[in-house]
């Protein structure tokens, strides 16, 4: 659109006013994101991202913006970090109404051992970008964090385990240590239905603990990126 | 200038439609009397509009600026020209009416800038810019119109746009929880509540797509879905700067728009009126100054992002320059060059530095040619651009027309008469009511839709309110009249009447004078009694005298001859015409003969029998006449009959005028009468 034209020369004072497109003012945001998990249903979104339960599945379905006269629906691309793993790819879908669809399986710390990757008990952070890319503009991109966290059965063993370390291990060194008999300490502890009560209350306790710790962790925004 | 003589009313009830529908208009005021001559207001122009009358150069307007709101054609000037009167001011304020209602119904907005004077020196850019900000800054108006719909889009724009750059859970935040209960709920993140976030923020989106939103609709979107607009300008603020760039360009983007939206969304425009008026001076960092000033710099780059944004709003800018006149023809020839210059310059550095800009220019041909040769090679080139519609060869200028259509001109009245009288029942009554169809073709001779409209509102006058224009009746029996004498001067010329023969012609033709003049009252110094043509069948075509009874219906008068002979010829005709003395009743005590070469040259027996008549105490007059008095003699009877529609359609008033035409060309004639009636003075 530029102004400058064939001709004589223009007198050397004359300004020439060139004209562009303002990029805030081209419509390249999506049209909507939906982030499902489960059959369908919303995520829990916090002030920090949706949250996600380790192993848990997000879909997520990106309307590209709507195309100028002439010109094709811009490109979709969306980029998952590693704590998003694909599990299907960016697929166009639908006949008349374009829209991107894709799967993610969300991971605790992929940086570690993938047989205990998801038993930390402690949340890690996430992102998936979504990027609309239209050959005049840079890409906009659209940045979705995501919350990772340990699953509730994942918790209680790991609740469990730091019971068992601090708590009837302990007691059972105790009991081996006047009795000499160690079976006989054992079934004394496993006929104790106090102990199995304290021992119940304490992985429960520590089970929160460890939420609340997590928790604490996100709040503060300690809680680490993943890789 | 016209002394409307009025004409008493008109006694008792009207009788039939015509007469009801007369009366009715009498009430009312001459509608014929608004023509534009420098610019009428919107309402006088639609009441009294005829659309067929300019629908073909409305279409080429509309065709030109729908090139500006769909896409993205280089400036260029399209001169609209024509006489004055073709109607180009009424084209003008119509079309802009019809922008205005586009906009107001249909939200079709277009900023339409009339340009004023043109200062000396100053660049078109800058004066562009001047308009454009003088027209938004507007306290009412279609600038104040334009400029909310303008935030309005914009904010809408850019709501929704940024809204949608949100991630879920930034979107979830944009809506504050309810109560304690929501609060907890959204504090872990239940989807509940968030999803019910999520589809209200995508609402807002949704419903800022519409169409043409305004700001009122924004605010209504944002309120329903529980957004404040406070958080929204802070969402839109913070996307404009992430997408623009820093420098100046970016800067002026970002502070434009941020102060739009919050004038749609806050109804502040306070900051707005900084920014335009240069209050808000730019960073540092957005440096560039020109040679010319920081000030002037800005304001360019203000003019460009303005320009950006209604390009993007597809709301054209239209440039419009009429009653050119006004601007470039000035008191004195040097200050109209100056003025004509400074015009040139301002146009061309529009056209060449200034995309996006339709530049209407209304004036008449001879001016936009003399502009056009002022102008340098340079101008030339950028004025005189060509440009075409769909089926038509290519055009430098849209012309106006130089004929009105004649089929149109009862619509023309029709339209103008119901302006008149709204309420009155035209049934019956033919459109050209109320002119009469035969007359209305005298209008086709009119180059003007406003010479016509002039001539129908006299017209009007005259057959309405029985209104004369004295002017222009005098004005249409004195040339009448002229042409009734240059008509007989061709057919007769200098001779063709000086033969006996014609003696009874001719003294027919001073009795229809004479007559015509009594009957008028038209009688000179005294009155007459009565006017007779004498004949007398045994003196055969000498047999024939004109009597005017100044003394009484039966007393002598004076009597007229037509002596059609020359030196000492046709004796025999004034001894007939002196036996009128001896007739009995005598009909004359005064004989005038009238006679080419006058008195002086009678010699031989024609001589001796006027002396011996004067001897014998006979008053006899001879009376020397030229070719123009005959040429007058003949003309009269033709003249009254041509003149006579034009009178009889003017009424009493018509008729008074006609009776002074009469006495100024009958003036001499008349003078003469007075001397013929005065007793004779010695030596005659």
């Amino acid at each position: 659109m530029s102004a400058a034209q064939a001709g004589p020369d223009p007198p050397a004072d004359d300004p020439v006013i060139t004209l562009h497109r303002p990029a805030c003012l081209q419509r390249r945001a999506p049209r909507r994101i939906f982030v499902s998990v489960g059959a369908g249903q919303c995520p829990r979104v916090t002030g920090r991202g949706v949250r996600l339960t380790a192993g848990q599945t997000v879909r997520i379905t990106v309307f590209p913006p709507a195309g100028e006269p002439g010109r094709g629906p811009a490109a979709v691309e969306v980029t998952p970090d590693s704590a998003l793993q694909p599990v299907i790819g960016l697929t166009r879908v639908g006949e008349g109404e374009v829209r991107y669809h894709a799967e993610f399986r969300a991971q605790l710390h992929s940086t570690i051992p993938e047989f205990i990757r998801n038993k930390v008990p402690l949340p890690c952070r996430g992102e998936l970008v979504v990027a609309i890319k239209d050959e005049r503009f840079d890409p906009l991109k659209v940045t979705l964090p995501f919350v990772i966290w340990p699953s509730l059965r994942t918790l209680l063993v790991s609740g469990l385990l730091t019971v068992t370390l601090a708590f009837v291990v302990p007691q059972l060194m105790n009991r081996v240590g006047s009795d000499r008999d160690l079976g006989a300490a054992a079934w004394g502890l496993a006929t104790d239905s106090q102990f199995w009560f304290r021992t119940a209350a304490l992985t429960v306790a520590a089970t929160f603990a460890l939420h609340l710790l997590g928790s604490l962790l996100v709040f503060t925004g300690l809680v680490g990126e993943d890789g | 200038m016209s002394t409307p003589a009025t004409a008493p009313p008109e006694p008792g009830p009207p009788a039939g439609p015509r007469d009801a529908a007369l009366a009715r208009l009498r009430e009312g005021t001459n509608p014929f009397t608004f023509s534009v001559v420098t610019a009428g207001s919107e309402d006088q122009c639609a009441a009294v509009d005829v659309p067929a009358l300019l629908e073909s150069h409305l279409a080429d307007l509309r065709a030109i600026v729908a090139r500006y709101r769909d896409g993205h054609p280089p400036a260029q000037v399209y001169p609209v020209v024509g006489d004055p009167g073709t109607g180009k001011s009424h084209l003008l304020t119509r079309y802009v009416t019809e922008l205005n209602r586009d906009a107001e119904e249909a939200g079709a907005e277009s900023v339409v800038l009339f340009a004023g004077h043109v200062p000396p020196n100053l660049n078109g850019v800058d004066y562009l810019y001047r308009l454009l900000v003088d027209h938004l800054l507007a306290a009412r108006g279609p600038g104040l119109r334009t400029l909310t719909a303008v935030a309005g889009r914009l904010a809408a724009r850019l709501v929704g746009e940024s809204v949608r750059q949100l991630a879920p859970h930034q979107q979830v935040e944009l809506i504050p929880p309810a109560g304690l209960w929501e609060r907890l709920r959204l504090r872990v993140g239940s989807s509940g509540p968030v999803q019910a976030r999520l589809d209200a923020v995508a609402g807002v989106a949704t419903r800022c797509d519409a169409p043409r939103p305004r700001p009122a609709d924004v605010i209504d979107a944002l309120t329903d879905a529980g957004v404040s607009p406070a958080d929204a300008f802070r969402v839109v603020a913070e996307a404009v700067d992430r997408a623009e760039s820093k420098d100046v360009r970016g800067w002026v983007r970002r502070e434009l728009y941020t102060r739009l939206v919050r004038l749609a969304l806050a109804a502040d425009r306070q900051p707005l009126e900084e920014l335009l008026l240069g209050e808000v001076p730019h960073p540092p960092t957005a440096a560039g100054a020109a040679a010319d000033g920081p000030h002037r710099t800005q304001d360019r780059w203000l003019l460009t992002a303005w320009l950006e944004l209604l390009d993007e709003l597809a709301i054209p800018v239209l440039l419009v320059f009429d009653q050119l006149e006004e601007e470039v023809r000035r008191v004195t020839e040097d200050v109209a060059t100056e003025a004509a210059r400074a015009f040139i310059q301002v146009l061309a550095s529009i056209v060449n530095g200034v995309p996006d800009v339709c530049i209407l220019l209304f004036t008449e041909e001879s001016l936009w040619d003399g502009i056009l040769r002022r102008a340098d090679r340079f101008a030339h080139e950028r004025l005189t651009q060509q440009f075409s519609f769909p089926g038509r060869a290519s055009q430098r200028v849209i012309r106006m027309p130089h004929r009105i259509d004649p089929t149109l001109i009862g619509r023309l009245i029709r339209q103008r008469v119901r302006t008149a009288a709204p309420d009155l029942d035209l049934t019956g009554l033919p459109e050209t009511f109320p002119f009469d169809p035969d007359r209305l073709r005298d209008l086709e001779r009119e180059t003007t839709v406003r010479a016509c409209v002039r001539r129908l509102a006299r017209w009007y006058d005259q057959i309405v309110f029985h209104v004369v224009d004295e002017v222009a009746l005098r004005t249409t029996l004195t040339g009448l009249w002229r042409a009734a004498v240059a008509g007989v001067a061709r057919e007769i010329g200098d001779q063709g009447v000086y033969t006996a023969a014609k003696i009874p012609e001719v003294q027919t033709a001073i009795d229809g004078w004479l007559r015509l003049l009594h009957q008028e009252g038209l009688t000179g110094a005294g009155p007459w009694a009565r006017v007779d043509l004498e004949h007398d069948e045994e003196k055969r075509q000498y047999g024939y005298l004109n009597v005017i009874r100044t003394d009484g219906p039966d007393a002598p008068g004076v009597g007229v001859a037509a002596w059609l002979a020359e030196g000492a010829h046709r004796a025999n005709d004034l001894r007939h015409r002196l036996a009128f003395f001896q007739a009995n009743p005598c009909p004359v005590r005064t004989l005038v003969l009238l006679r080419r070469d006058g008195g002086d040259a009678l010699a031989g027996a024609a001589g001796q029998a006027h002396k011996d008549a004067v001897g014998a105490g006979r008053d006899v007059r001879i009376v020397r006449f030229e070719p123009r008095h005959v040429h007058a003699l003949f003309a009269v009877d033709r003249w009254r009959q041509s003149a006579g529609p034009e009178v009889d359609a003017q009424g009493p008033g018509g008729r008074a005028v006609f009776r002074q035409v009469l006495e100024e060309v009958a003036a001499e004639f008349l003078r003469w009468i007075d001397e013929w009636r005065a007793p004779p003075r010695r030596g005659v």
